[in-house]
């Protein structure tokens, strides 16, 4: 294990429980993040990006069990934490932000007892006062005005784009080493989602921490990650750096994503792309690759067998039978026509 | 980075790299077939299976009090004094010339035949209450009756015990009688008929009140709403059980007064309900588009509006029979129900809680009636509950 | 919030209104005097009788009479027992009615919530089957056959308890679980589906993922939230138990309020009718406007929907 990584998640497998059979919501999925990286996972609905981030703090819900594979923080095995030990995981090491503002804060408890209950939680001899005083730096930080003022305020008192920025808030209050932040602008109008970006952005730079980005948009993801993950079907797709996601796309699937992103100087007269189809079942997950049956390449190798990760650069992988070496040329060429 | 995948556990594979078309794949994948809401609905009722033996015994409730009372042979009302307070098990002892007598609680001794089917009542010869004897004679032979501290004793000439005893069912009242020697399965058949009658009518007045208010109220909504909301708020501050009562010293006893009084109050949360449905289905497209293209108002009411809130509004109805029952039986229990003679369950529990000591079978079989009655519907809308959530659908 | 308050204050005074309006009519409309029954009063007895309780004078003035003497707490004398006034009565049954009513109320508040709490923690589990089971049993079972049941077993079959009456705290222990068991199981109900719907919320995983205790999850977010319907159902029970139940009073002879209401029913004894119907919503109205305080401090929210 090298020590610089800051996450190690090593062949990840998630699932649930329910009445109808186990959802294989994640299936093997393997990847790490450094200090200070910023990383962007981007798959649409039931793609599992949420369930792979929930499992890292073990948040899951009752259904959920983790049942393959480890999650190594700072080198050490989360799946196997105490739970004392995982609550100070929780508490001042892993922040989270989710998707809906609207319902992620308690309705009936003030912003500020809901910020300072996280910094009192493992740190009993902080004062009243001084973790009064750090909520209000904190809201300062997330760019809240008048930051006293709401310390005293209820959630139903603020706007969705103000109650995420409580989110970052409480999620940053102790400092934490990772900030996994979940859709967070996806329950937002677009001018807020830019200042909630802007926002994500400059906490990195302040509070030095990796962050986690999770959401359906590779637009967003150009704008604020380093690298990218895009997930589907509960399995990683294709990894790289932003340029090499943009650029070199290796992937069908991330090919299918990148032309569902509005293109302003288009005008008129365009349809906005989007992939026909929708994801493949998790209960009974297809053998092959997962996005075969919306595949527009498609080949007989695709249904039965899952294509192994083909390394194309030291940063860039992508599971696609297409990039398999062994793959005739002509054929190559003809799909692509 | 760990390389792993399926490789390495497989056989070497031939790569099969010809092109695939979608349908062909889209085919294979659409193996699950779809079901409607209701289709979903009924196989998870049918799975369910409290409430199949809920519907059950609400089948047979229901049979037993409409054609039960015909047949029993005997009228609710008609009265047998010298039988009064028979309970449905009898002690039968029999003397050595073959000879069954009952004794009964009230010092009164019947002859019966084997079966335990009471023919006759014998009188004293003697009766002494300061000894406490009473003395009998049949056939040529003489009995004694002592009734001492130790409770009630029948013996021969020589105040020896009779040589046999046994418990048999009481084949002239099956249930026994009252405290007026009337027939109690009869009267528990026919007050079941009255109960249940009374819970279905108030259920229907409360569906047919509740659902038009809430609509209107609903559909209207602005200042009407308002309005016939307010109206709602207040008469559901009143207690409903003092409001059926003020009612009921108004109209006084009788069945159909129970009726409107019961179906005056209970319409109120059905109208919620309703209104509540209402108002968050008709800003939704389907309605809309309805009004846009001039269907008029009542027929979007009935034809759109009203099928896609059913669900809960039958839940509520189910719901709302055992809690009617419990009500009529309330009322009937504490004098300003249903008017005697006629029999409902509450009347009975009514007629039988004075006699808790001496016949507790008075008390306890319309106790049973009622709480049987009430668990069946009860748990007959718990599951259909249950089977109408769509957030438990699988 | 001083005009949500007010708002409310208003709405109760003018549901009173509207209940004692509607009783003084039903009861005027009633045929026949309150004295014209039973055995038939020579005319000029009658005429005595309706002029001392003021009968003989317009409708009109009497309802305006009727509304003032009851700004005064005073609900007139008794048209049955002569000489006594409906407030002596009242004094004198309700002190039993409200002994059995906090007795219920205190076992109300020590099992309902805590019960359906541990229910919804351990849902799906034993603990919980075995709670909601009972409880559904006890929630569907009525008051009076509940109770018929319980004295068959513990006063005659077992002769532990007595069958009436309320001389000694022996008579209290039957009237107190039946008039508790109901309220207890639905208490429960409630407070299982209203918790469960409390711990799937998302704020209850922002919490967690805060790295709070247990304790502080459950206590300080769940519990606040899940209360807030609770508080309707309990406050509406406690009302009702307070000013005496029909049925169980009548069962265990208990004289309290509710054995007197139902007398005076059958006894016709109007002004006493009138009286409880007036004291019972008003404890309910009351009891109501006292709820919605007490919800405006659990839920902040709700001063927002009002405006």
């Amino acid at each position: 294990m090298t020590v610089d990584k800051l996450l190690e998640v090593n062949n990840l497998r998630t699932s649930f429980f329910t009445f109808s059979g186990e959802v294989q919501a994640v299936r093997d999925v393997s990847f790490s993040l450094n200090r200070g990286e910023i990383i962007g996972v981007v798959g649409e609905s039931g793609s599992g990006k949420s369930v792979t981030f929930l499992s890292v703090t073990r948040l899951l819900s009752e259904s959920g069990k983790i049942v393959g594979g480890n999650i190594l923080f700072e080198g050490e095995d989360v799946t196997q934490m105490p739970t004392l030990k995982l609550r100070k995981l929780r508490n001042n090491q892993i922040g989270m932000v989710f998707q809906e503002p609207m319902t992620s804060l308690n309705p009936t408890l003030r912003v500020g007892t809901q910020i300072i209950e996280r910094i009192k939680a493992f740190n009993k001899r902080i004062s009243n006062r001084e973790a009064s005083k750090r909520a209000e730096q904190l809201l300062e930080m997330v760019r809240i005005p008048e930051a006293r003022k709401h310390l005293n305020s209820y959630p139903y008192e603020m706007s969705g784009g103000m109650r995420q920025r409580v989110m970052f808030a409480m999620a940053i209050a102790c400092n934490p080493k990772l900030l996994i932040a979940d859709e967070p602008t996806t329950a937002l109008d677009v001018t807020i989602q830019k200042q909630i970006l802007k926002l994500i952005g400059s906490l990195r730079d302040e509070i030095n921490t990796s962050i986690i980005l999770i959401t359906h948009d590779l637009g967003v993801v150009a704008e604020t990650c380093e690298r990218v993950v895009v997930m589907y079907g509960g399995m990683i797709m294709e990894e790289g750096l932003v340029d090499e996601i943009f650029y070199e796309t290796a992937h069908q699937y991330t090919v299918g994503l990148k032309k569902s992103i509005p293109d302003v100087n288009k005008v008129g007269g365009t349809r906005l792309f989007s992939i026909s189809g929708s994801p493949p079942s998790l209960i009974d997950p297809p053998k092959g690759c997962p996005f075969t049956a919306r595949c527009d390449k498609a080949m007989r190798v695709c249904v039965n067998h899952c294509p192994p990760y083909f390394q194309l650069s030291p940063t860039h992988r992508s599971m696609c039978w297409l990039l398999d070496p062994e793959m005739p040329s002509n054929l190559a060429v003809e799909s692509v026509q | 980075m760990s390389e792993k995948h399926d490789e390495k556990n497989h056989e070497p594979f031939i790569k099969d790299w010809t092109y695939v078309q979608k349908e062909e794949l889209n085919a294979e994948s659409t193996t699950g077939k779809t079901i409607s809401y209701w289709q979903d609905v009924r196989r998870r009722l049918r799975k369910n299976k409290l409430a199949g033996g809920s519907i059950v015994v609400i089948i047979l409730i229901l049979l037993a009090s409409t054609v039960g009372q015909t047949l029993t042979g005997k009228s609710y009302d008609a009265q047998q004094l010298s039988l009064r307070n028979m309970p449905p098990v009898i002690e039968i002892q029999t003397a050595e010339d073959g000879t069954n007598f009952y004794i009964h609680q009230d010092l009164k001794v019947f002859l019966t035949d084997q079966h335990g089917f009471i023919t006759d009542e014998i009188p004293p010869v003697s009766a002494s209450l300061a000894d406490k004897l009473f003395t009998y004679e049949y056939k040529g032979k003489t009995y004694n009756l002592s009734f001492s501290g130790e409770g009630i004793k029948f013996e021969d000439e020589n105040r020896q015990p009779l040589p046999e005893k046994r418990k048999i069912w009481n084949k002239n009242y099956l249930l026994g009688t009252d405290s007026i020697g009337r027939d109690l399965l009869t009267r528990l058949l026919y007050g079941g008929r009255v109960s249940l009658l009374v819970a279905f009518l108030v259920t229907i007045c409360t569906l047919v009140i509740g659902v038009m208010y809430g609509g209107i109220s609903g559909y209207y909504g602005a200042n009407l709403d308002i309005v016939m909301m307010r109206l709602v708020e207040i008469l559901m501050a009143i207690p409903s059980t003092i409001y059926i009562i003020l009612l009921m010293v108004y109209f006084g006893q009788g069945i159909y007064n129970i009726l409107i009084a019961m179906a005056l109050t209970s319409w109120l949360g059905m109208a919620q309900l309703v209104r509540g449905q209402v108002l968050s289905l008709k800003e939704q497209e389907f309605i809309l588009a309805a009004k846009t293209v001039g269907v008029s108002p009542l027929k979007i009411i009935l034809t759109h509006l009203l099928p896609n809130c059913i669900g809960p509004i039958v839940v509520s109805a189910t719901l709302s029979i055992p809690g009617a029952i419990a009500t009529e039986a309330f009322m009937s229990f504490i004098g300003l129900g249903v008017k005697p003679p006629m029999p409902s369950w509450g009347i009975l529990s009514n007629e039988g809680i004075g006699a808790i000591r001496s016949s507790p079978y008075q008390i306890l079989l319309p106790s049973i009636a009622i709480s049987l009655t009430m668990f069946a519907f009860n748990f007959l809308g718990d599951s259909l509950r249950d089977a109408m959530d769509p957030r438990q659908r699988k | 919030m001083l005009k949500y308050i007010s708002k409310r204050f208003a709405m109760m005074v003018i549901t009173m209104f509207i209940i004692i309006t509607a009783t003084f009519f039903l009861m005027r409309a009633i045929p026949g005097g309150p004295f014209s029954f039973d055995r038939a009063l020579p005319p000029s007895v009658e005429e005595a009788l309706n002029a001392k309780y003021n009968l003989d004078k317009p409708l009109i003035e009497q309802y305006f009479d009727y509304l003032l003497s009851i700004l005064r707490f005073d609900f007139g004398p008794s048209y049955v027992y002569f000489g006594r006034t409906v407030n002596e009565m009242i004094a004198d049954g309700w002190p039993d009615s409200a002994k059995l009513g906090i007795a219920s109320s205190i076992l109300i508040l020590i099992f309902g919530v805590p019960l359906g709490i541990v229910a919804a923690l351990n849902q799906n589990k034993r603990p919980d089957r075995a709670i909601m089971v009972i409880s559904t049993i006890g929630v569907v079972i009525p008051s009076f056959v509940l109770a018929t049941f319980l004295l068959y077993f513990f006063s005659v079959k077992l002769e532990i308890l007595p069958t009436f009456g309320v001389d000694s705290w022996k008579g209290y222990i039957l009237p107190t679980i039946c008039l508790a068991v109901g309220p207890i199981c639905g208490i429960t109900r409630l407070s299982r589906s209203s918790m469960l719907d409390t711990l799937s919320q998302d704020y209850m995983r922002t919490a967690e993922s805060k790295g709070l205790s247990r304790s502080r999850i459950i206590v300080v977010h769940g519990l606040r939230n899940s209360l807030i319907p609770v508080v309707t159902s309990l406050g509406m029970t406690f009302a009702a138990l307070l000013t005496g139940t029909f049925v169980i009073e009548k069962i265990f002879a208990v004289p309290g309020l509710g054995r007197y209401f139902v007398s005076s029913i059958t006894n016709r004894d109007y002004t006493a009718v009138m009286a409880l119907t007036i004291l019972s919503s008003a404890i309910m109205v009351v009891a109501v406007f006292i709820i919605d305080i007490i919800y405006m401090l659990l839920d902040p929210r709700i001063k927002l929907y009002d405006k």
